[in-house]
């Protein structure tokens, strides 16, 4: 138990007309960094900011490092770091003004933090700018900084890398995985970018109308959304014949658009070439390619009307 | 909860709102000087009769002090950093109704002290100074305690602004109505002009226990209003 940071139980939020939350039960473990992912109104957002204190559960309980009740859980959250939806600036004040605030409100007593952490997200050559001459992105960076001012146990992120340049996208990417591996922080990041969420996360978990729907991790991930050589070529049948006699194997699919996924020899994908071009099948293209996080989410949430199905 | 107060003077001082309305607030006292000099005994008294007047400018500096908070979510962020929502609500109401009565206050002392030094004038009151100065200070605190429950309730600027500046006309109207001196003695802001008038008979007591229960209510109301409900 010592290594859960936050567990959920029956987790529920009712609103007057919906539920945005369905009795969740997670657990997040220490100095993992996690990858929320879901639609538009799955509930990720409403889940956060019960996680953060900002609203409270209609039902089920919330546990963070095993302390329950309001008292205790709004002790715990002093070792958070969160910013949820748009970062809570001050518009009128510059990025150090902002980050002095929050360094006097936590009780920081070092005030160098403030370079370094500015440094950390780029800011620190802002100098009297305020914030509300600030790029989106610009602004986005101090609301992580901001986040990172107390070094926390546990981060919590949402969207943080909307409105950042392709740099700074891989730039936050980077201060996240160092920051996971140097201090042992945990991350949650709520993310529609599923592609940088798979760079930057270890374990996923699918949320949709209001329901986990899965928990998953890297490998997990990795495996179902297996790699394969994608055949592309106009005499599919005569190619699913060849691949069956020369090559000795039925671990291949047939995609809507006339590709064959072939799961193996991923190793050798010359012979899989030469074997076709002796049979004289016109091959227009051969890669190795695999199912994204993106797919994978589209086929749990039953969005695949969106994207090419490999059953249809 | 010391590091919220430090917090939210540090935010006060760096206030470009807080500072801009408390010059526009002594320019304007200044200007109707000219006209409640000749209500009243003396230019304390003139400046104190114009308080309940440049009451909708603490309206103002309420939406863009603590209306403006919600609206970036910067107070949330206090919350999210584990801060108690009573911690919050405390700090803030205290910042803001002390910046209220520096901004209302301010022209009132110097005006005080220019009618002291240039006119030879004494205060001026009936009665003890001590008292009337407490008085003043609890009447200007109850008044200032209406917008700020608005922007707890509302937590925006554009509602926090709009509903208690309706009030502010409704209660100018009520004072001038039917039943005026006995609202007038109610409302914070007709008693800081009863006090200013010197009007018989005033009861300090009475007043003070009127102030504190308006003050009492409309932080009850802001407690409920902000610590038992969601935040966006």
């Amino acid at each position: 138990m010592g290594s859960v940071i936050l567990e959920a139980q029956e987790l529920t939020k009712e609103y007057r007309h919906a539920i945005a939350l369905d009795h969740i039960n997670l657990q997040i473990e220490k100095g993992k960094i996690y990858g929320f992912i879901g639609r538009n109104g799955a509930g990720k957002t409403t889940f956060l900011r019960l996680v953060t204190g900002l609203a409270f559960p209609s039902g089920g309980t919330l546990a963070l490092w095993g302390k329950t009740g309001m008292a205790k859980l709004q002790e715990q959250r002093k070792r958070i770091g969160c910013m949820i939806e748009t970062p809570a600036l001050f518009p009128a004040m510059t990025a150090y003004q902002n980050m002095e605030v929050q360094r006097i409100q936590r009780g920081i007593p070092d005030k160098a933090i403030i370079d370094k952490t500015l440094e950390m997200v780029g800011l620190k050559d802002t100098g009297r700018k305020s914030v509300r001459n600030f790029s989106l992105g610009m602004r986005q960076r101090l609301g992580i900084a901001i986040a990172l001012l107390n070094t926390p146990e546990f981060l919590i992120l949402d969207e943080p890398v909307n409105g950042l340049d392709p740099a700074g996208i891989v730039e936050v990417r980077n201060l996240l995985k160092s920051l996971n591996k140097e201090y042992g922080m945990t991350i949650l990041i709520s993310s529609h970018i599923l592609e940088e969420l798979y760079q930057t996360a270890s374990e996923f978990l699918l949320i949709d109308k209001g329901r986990i729907i899965e928990e998953i991790s890297e490998h997990e991930l990795n495996e179902r959304c297996k790699r394969h050589i994608a055949i592309k070529t106009a005499d599919v049948q005569k190619a699913l014949l060849v691949l069956e006699e020369k090559l000795g194997t039925d671990h291949f699919m047939l995609v809507s658009d006339d590709t064959i996924r072939l799961y193996d020899y991923l190793n050798d994908v010359e012979r899989v070439a030469a074997v076709l071009a002796d049979a004289h099948i016109l091959v227009t293209g051969l890669s190795i390619s695999g199912d994204t996080l993106e797919d994978y989410f589209l086929g749990k949430i039953g969005g695949m009307k969106y994207v090419q199905s490999p059953e249809s | 909860m010391s590091n919220l107060l430090k917090a939210e003077f540090y935010k006060l001082f760096h206030s470009r709102y807080f500072w801009g309305i408390g010059l526009f607030n002594f320019l304007l006292s200044s200007i109707l000087l000219l006209d409640s000099y000749g209500e009243t005994a003396n230019l304390f008294l003139a400046s104190l009769y114009n308080i309940p007047l440049l009451y909708f400018l603490t309206i103002v500096f309420a939406a863009l002090f603590v209306g403006n908070d919600f609206e970036q979510r910067t107070l949330y962020s206090y919350i999210s950093a584990g801060q108690e929502r009573g911690c919050v609500l405390f700090v803030k109401t205290l910042v803001y109704e002390i910046a209220c009565f520096v901004i209302l206050a301010f022209p009132l002392l110097i005006h005080g002290l220019a009618g002291l030094l240039f006119l030879g004038e004494a205060v001026g009151f009936t009665g003890p100074v001590c008292i009337r100065t407490i008085l003043i200070v609890v009447c200007v605190l109850a008044m200032c305690m209406l917008p700020l429950l608005f922007s707890f309730i509302f937590r925006d600027i554009g509602r926090t602004l709009v509903v208690p500046m309706v009030i502010f006309f409704l209660m100018i109207f009520l004072m001038n109505g039917e039943h005026a001196r006995l609202v007038t003695s109610l409302l914070p802001m007709g008693q800081l002009r009863l006090l200013s008038l010197q009007q018989p008979p005033l009861s300090a007591v009475r007043f003070m226990v009127t102030d504190f229960l308006w003050i009492f209510i409309l932080y009850f109301f802001a407690y409920f209003g902000f610590c038992r409900s969601d935040l966006k």
